[in-house]
């Protein structure tokens, strides 16, 4: 048995009967690894020797009878914008080559109590900035399903480590999309939470309002699973909320009577050459209405501006954030300067890559003086429409469907130059980030040997009905 | 339409340098991004309030004591050249 192609779960479940242990849950997941890897290259740093030390404490637990936590066992990959004590963390980027974090991000504590297994870093778009996964100063990340197409992004490595069976679960982080569409790309499950849900103590800002951290998994779950063990309020992140934690199990959902929204904004929105997709998520929707769910269409009229919107906030956050970055207390310095500013100036232009210095070009030309009311107030403004809307679909529906990505998972150097397309394959998934909804993107099939997601979204602490939905969904598919 | 001296300016500010020979498709580049966002301003946004945060949660205030720290040699250990138990950078004043 190849213990590194089961699913999460019925790892977990095999390691409680003693069946398995966790130190050969591990040498199954190193040696996938040592196997796959060289093509993959999902990884930025893998851990092995503080793993195996992890592993083996875990079935020492379980042979002194002490319980278990809804992680034990299972070999887990950070996006490596994810603090960890002593194991480096480069956001893949120059600047961040040699950063050592002197603590652990909540997450990667919540993963130790619930007795995971932290075996690597895996590799992102620069900052998180990308939908490819390409920006990454480590090279690319190649998708498991097609070794010639990227994996998506910027969670890139999270969800190629978990197709590739090198993972059995992992984390993301997911500000416009960063989770979904690399979960799409790949053929798994990926879910951003509700804003709120899960800390960002210790994960490295893009956009403080937008960001969330994600889970993936192979199926609905084991991306469940990775939720239930990293959710809940945390006192050291101020905005995280005193309604998180999972409260319900995956049982009992039905398609049933389950109210569908589908916004018309996005069947008139035709992207060239996604008629394939759109002819599936057709089909799709027939399952879902033979299985008794009510689908109307409903609309959304602030949806056309949201990519703008996104764009505006979001490079506006990037902008202050990455301002920390000046190479004085952590990060990469320049050799060539004589002042100050040359300093600061020729480390951060050094260190950068050109999509994040674009990002935090235009994140500063909308916070400049003059333009700040026009650009950044303007989008502020729009994204109060845009959660207007959402709270008013929410009213009559449970749940929005839509797709998670208009485009196949395309061939490396395709996109990467032409920054506004890569934007606009966003268009189904910066939304959701706006408002501080939480969504889930699963499998619905492929075309031309390529997966392709669909998108369940949910109100702000409603993860049960999109889990629970996409739960069923799985079960009849299957 | 950015021009290259707009893009120097806000690149100032955001102490970043944009060298000679790459100014031009990076200004292209650019203007493509900047247009593409001006669409917002067809909508109507009148006696709309900002959005600045989206939880409707008030924040929370920590007991005011000592709850997490960093040690010096902590704080030190991700720099290029510390001196006498500080940050050494070059010298700001005479």
């Amino acid at each position: 048995m190849d213990i590194s192609s089961l699913k999460a779960w019925e790892m977990r479940e095999k390691l409680l009967k003693k069946e398995i242990s966790a130190v050969e849950i591990l040498e199954s997941h190193l040696n996938r690894i040592d196997s796959v890897e060289k093509d993959i290259n999902a990884f930025i740093t893998i851990d092995r020797d503080n793993a195996l030390k992890a592993s083996k404490g875990v079935d020492e637990k379980l042979a002194r009878g002490e319980s278990l936590g809804v992680l034990a066992g299972l070999p887990i990959g950070l996006k490596d914008n994810i603090m960890t004590k002593d194991l480096r963390t480069t956001c893949a980027s120059k600047m961040l080559e040699n950063f050592i974090p002197p603590f652990d991000a909540t997450v990667v504590r919540n993963i130790r109590r619930e007795d995971g297994i932290i075996l690597g870093k895996t590799n992102l778009d620069e900052f998180a900035m990308g939908g490819s996964t390409e920006t990454s100063y480590f090279g690319n990340t190649r998708n498991p399903r097609n070794l010639d197409v990227v994996p998506g992004g910027s969670s890139g490595g999270s969800a190629a480590g978990v197709a590739a069976n090198e993972l059995a679960i992992s984390l993301g982080s997911d500000t416009g999309g960063s989770v979904r569409q690399p979960a799409s790309y790949c053929g798994i499950v990926g879910i951003k939470p509700t804003y709120g849900m899960v800390s960002r103590y210790g994960v490295m800002p893009m956009s403080n309002s937008l960001d969330q951290v994600g889970q993936f998994g192979r199926d609905v779950k084991d991306a469940f699973l990775m939720l239930k063990g990293v959710s809940g309020f945390d006192p050291l992140d101020g905005t995280s909320s005193k309604k998180s934690g999972i409260n319900f199990d995956l049982e009992g959902g039905s398609l049933k009577g389950l109210r569908i929204a589908l916004p018309v904004e996005y069947r008139d929105l035709k992207v060239t050459g996604d008629e394939k997709i759109r002819e599936m998520f057709d089909n799709t929707l027939k399952v879902f209405e033979r299985e008794g769910a009510i689908i109307d269409y409903v609309s959304l009229p602030h949806l056309k501006y949201a990519l703008e919107t996104y764009y505006i906030i979001s490079t506006a956050e990037v902008s202050t954030n990455l301002s920390r970055l000046d190479g004085i207390r952590y990060g990469y310095r320049t050799e060539n300067y004589e002042t100050l500013d040359d300093l600061y100036t020729m480390s951060r232009t050094e260190a950068f890559g050109e999509e994040a210095k674009r990002r935090i070009m235009m994140g500063t030309y909308a916070l400049s003086a003059g333009y700040q009311d026009e650009h950044y107030k303007k989008a502020l403004k729009v994204r109060t429409l845009i959660k207007n809307d959402y709270d008013k679909t929410f009213k009559d529906y449970d749940v929005i469907l839509s797709l998670t990505s208009p485009i196949l998972p395309f061939p490396f150097d395709s996109i990467i130059n032409s920054p506004v397309d890569m934007y606009k394959a966003d268009l189904y998934t910066v939304p959701v980030n706006l408002a501080g909804l939480c969504a889930m993107s699963m499998p619905m099939g492929e075309i031309d040997g390529l997966p392709v997601g669909m998108q369940l979204t949910g109100n702000r602490f409603q993860e049960s009905k999109i889990i629970r939905a996409g739960y069923a969904f799985e079960k009849v598919v299957k | 339409m950015i021009t290259k001296d707009e893009v120097n300016h806000i690149a100032s500010i955001a102490k970043l340098k944009i060298k000679e020979d790459e100014i031009l498709l990076f200004t292209e580049k650019f203007d493509q991004v900047m247009s593409f966002v001006q669409k917002i301003k067809e909508v109507d946004t009148d006696n709309v309030e900002p959005t600045y945060k989206i939880n409707d949660e008030d924040g929370f205030l920590k007991e005011n004591g000592e709850s997490q720290t960093l040690t010096r040699e902590e704080v030190l250990r991700n720099t290029v050249d510390t001196q006498y138990g500080y940050f050494k950078i070059l010298k700001v004043v005479e």
